[in-house]
């Protein structure tokens, strides 16, 4: 699967405030988990992958990113279409007679729809946050509305030095191989050899990298005091709000309908 | 005004004071050099004058003061107003993602009103010649950027006095020259500045006087124009002329990542006999050359051979091929440093017999005989890395890879690696030298290759290659004493 992350852009939904995001976001996952109706579904699918199409993220290059969830979404369906024999028949292509292994049914079919979409919904509302919310600018944003600041930095610090350990990572991996360490047949054993000749020199570096992030951190005053300042200005615009009231609205409005 | 008294420490669990009876003191808006070898106690130095290291990380006796005060019971929302200081490694020391971020960051956790953090990463920005960085994201900067964003980060406290602890070891040539620039200005508005380096030509002439470390005592280093005589730091060795068979060879070698062109149609041949220096600023594809030499990266076009069989990411080159990375740490696995000699060999099939005698042979060449049951991690720096040549060299590649082996090490141990390095060439096997001192290239290597934005612009002996970079106006290349 290929990376999912910030997508660097304009739209409408990269100017938004990470917390109409929020707020988007967590509407949808309350209508995919709780919305009982196929077509309304089907509407809220047909939502989210328009709005996936105009914020900048594009809606091929996000199907892409998540190839492989869309293949489990049609794993899902295809299952239930098999093995859920509810509702009304529709098609069964073995000869009467001979069984009901491979009939179709209505509610089989409305089962496994109802399935992978929910799925697809969350995934693609996700895939529309994270794609258009710069990871500091939600860090920030988070913090100048009342989260506490040392878990913000918390947050920083990891989106920071993940890539650098990963970077690391494969660089003490193929320390090991110029080497010779060689893995021809992946067992546990081997496994576990390989996991302790790259867990320990990137247990050591982090540890360097711990004492020297500190030294920077302290010697720049964190932790001084409770409250800080910041020098990015965050604005709860009125299309911010706009977009809070109409995700709210249409999620309740479409529970009830459901 | 930073104030050493009578000072000693010895860190908790050591027997030997790390900073043994120092006085030194460095005055209003002087700008000194501390120079000394590796565990001369350089960096201990610069924590205790910063509050970072106390009582309670060892024992300490006499007194360190910043501007008249005791350090020790100074507050520390006092001191980082008062002292600050900037790390070796740029990368370590960021804590955001974007460059205003960063700058910010000092001021915003004093709880400065929003305009006045403004001002101050502005004006920091500007002083180190940064402004332009503003909205970058930090990760897309170069080294010599990432360090710039960094003393500007420690700039926006404001404080009166500046340390830089070893500032250019990840920087090339032409950021080093340009770190300079930037602490001659910061020197003129006043600051006092301490930095710390055991490679020091950059910084020379903009320093009123240097003070050397050795063992834990500070000495006085005479006049500043002897030290520059002293910049010079190696003995230029003799050429090795016998040119043996041909080991790598690289041809219309191009590599991108992504759209990011790394390679553009390199050719280079390298010869038993012949220490080949690669020099170029940091993103000139150094790594990316010798990444794919290994087979680590698949070329998008050309070929490379390696003692005339095409690379690909197999082990049958590996045994003849000695890699040494730039961190040492990345390179150390084993629990005990006789293992670690013995990791290649063991996994290159070598016989028992023969792995104990070149074990033994290489730890007694490299003065690790001692350490054989000791944990690799324990080492010192230096010790570290002559632990990752013997690691390599024992199993008699014909091919050293070393890929900026020397960051961070003192003369005598580049001297130490380079003499085994230079034996094993003049017995007919190759080195590719990956390095930005000039001065290391023209003293060590037969053959220099210049690489600029993935191109090899000049190929040939070390005096021929530093003429054409003197012509094309890179005087930072030049080695000490080039005219």
């Amino acid at each position: 699967m290929q990376r999912i992350g910030y997508i660097e852009g304009d739209s409408f939904a990269h100017r938004l405030d990470p917390v109409s995001k929020i707020v988007v976001l967590l509407s949808f996952c309350v209508f995919a988990i709780f919305e009982m109706n196929t077509n309304l579904m089907v509407a809220g699918f047909v939502l989210v992958m328009a709005m996936v199409s105009i914020s900048g993220i594009g809606l091929v290059r996000g199907l892409r990113k998540l190839r492989a969830v869309v293949v489990l979404c049609v794993a899902l369906f295809l299952f239930q279409v098999i093995f859920n024999k509810s509702g009304g028949p529709i098609l069964n292509p073995i000869p009467s007679g001979l069984g009901e292994v491979l009939l179709i049914t209505t509610g089989g079919i409305r089962a496994g729809a109802r399935i992978a979409l929910r799925l697809m919904i969350i995934v693609l509302a996700s895939l529309f946050f994270v794609g258009t919310t710069d990871p500091s600018t939600l860090a920030y944003s988070l913090m100048k509305r009342g989260i506490p600041y040392r878990y913000g930095f918390t947050f920083i610090l990891a989106m920071r030095f993940v890539p650098l350990f990963q970077a690391e990572a494969s660089t003490v991996r193929r320390a090991q191989t110029a080497r010779g360490l060689r893995i021809d047949r992946p067992g546990p054993r081997s496994l576990m050899r390989l996991a302790r000749y790259t867990f320990v020199p990137l247990l050591v570096s982090a540890f360097r990298r711990v004492g020297e992030i500190s030294v920077s951190m302290e010697g720049r005053g964190f932790g001084l005091r409770s409250e800080r300042g910041y020098l990015r200005v965050s604005r709860f615009r009125f299309s911010d709000l706009l977009v809070c009231l109409t995700s709210l609205a249409l999620t309740s409005l479409a529970l009830y309908l459901g | 005004m930073i104030d050493f008294h009578e000072l000693t420490y010895t860190y908790d669990g050591r027997d030997e004071p790390a900073i043994r009876d120092l006085d030194l003191s460095v005055g209003d808006n002087e700008f000194i050099l501390i120079k000394g070898r590796s565990g001369s106690g350089k960096s201990t130095l610069a924590k205790l004058a910063t509050g970072f290291l106390g009582p309670d990380d060892g024992e300490i006796s006499g007194s360190v003061s910043i501007d008249g005060k005791a350090v020790a019971s100074t507050p520390r929302e006092e001191l980082v107003e008062s002292v600050g200081l900037v790390q070796q490694d740029p990368e370590s020391q960021m804590v955001t993602l974007r460059v205003a971020d960063e700058v910010a960051f000092g001021p915003e956790n004093l709880g400065l009103e929003r305009g006045e953090i403004s001002r101050r990463v502005t004006d920091s920005l500007e002083i180190v010649g940064g402004g332009d960085l503003f909205g970058r994201e930090i990760q897309d900067l170069s080294s010599g950027e990432k360090q710039k964003v960094a003393i500007a980060s420690v700039l926006a406290l404001r404080p009166r006095n500046l340390i830089l602890d070893e500032p250019t070891s990840s920087l090339d040539p032409g950021s080093t020259m340009g770190l300079g620039v930037v602490l001659g200005n910061l020197h003129r508005q006043g600051l006092t500045i301490v930095v710390i380096e055991h490679r020091y030509r950059w910084v020379i002439e903009y320093i009123d006087r240097a003070v050397e470390l050795d063992k834990g005592r500070a000495r006085e280093v005479g006049h500043i124009g002897r030290l520059a005589d002293s910049a010079a730091p190696f003995r230029v060795q003799k050429r090795h002329h016998s040119r043996g068979r041909k080991l790598i060879s690289v041809r219309g070698l191009s590599f991108s990542y992504g759209r990011r062109k790394a390679l553009h149609e390199v050719d280079i041949e390298v010869h038993g006999g012949e220490i080949l220096g690669i020099i170029g600023d940091n993103g000139s594809g150094k790594t990316t050359l010798i990444s794919t030499i290994m087979g680590f990266l698949r070329p998008a076009e050309g070929s490379v051979e390696v003692k005339g069989r095409p690379v690909q990411a197999t082990s049958d080159i590996w045994s003849d091929i000695g890699l040494v990375f730039q961190n040492p740490t990345h390179q150390l696995i084993e629990a005990t440093v006789g293992d670690e000699i013995e990791f290649g060999p063991r996994n290159f099939g070598m016989p028992d017999d023969d792995i104990g005698e070149k074990c033994r042979i290489m730890m007694d060449y490299f003065d690790l005989t001692g350490y054989a049951l000791s944990s690799p991690h324990s080492l010192s720096v230096g010790e570290k890395r002559r632990l990752n040549v013997a690691s390599v060299a024992v199993y008699e590649p014909d091919i050293f890879l070393l890929d900026e082996p020397f960051i961070g090490q003192d003369l005598g141990n580049v001297e130490r690696i380079m003499e085994l390095i230079g034996s094993r060439v003049a017995g007919g096997s190759a080195c590719v030298l990956v390095t930005h001192d000039p001065d290391l290239a023209m003293a060590y290597c037969d053959r220099v290759a210049f690489l600029e934005e993935g191109e090899i612009k000049a190929d040939g002996d070390p005096e021929s290659v530093f003429r054409y970079l003197d012509r094309a106006g890179k005087d930072w290349y030049l080695p000490a004493g080039w005219c």
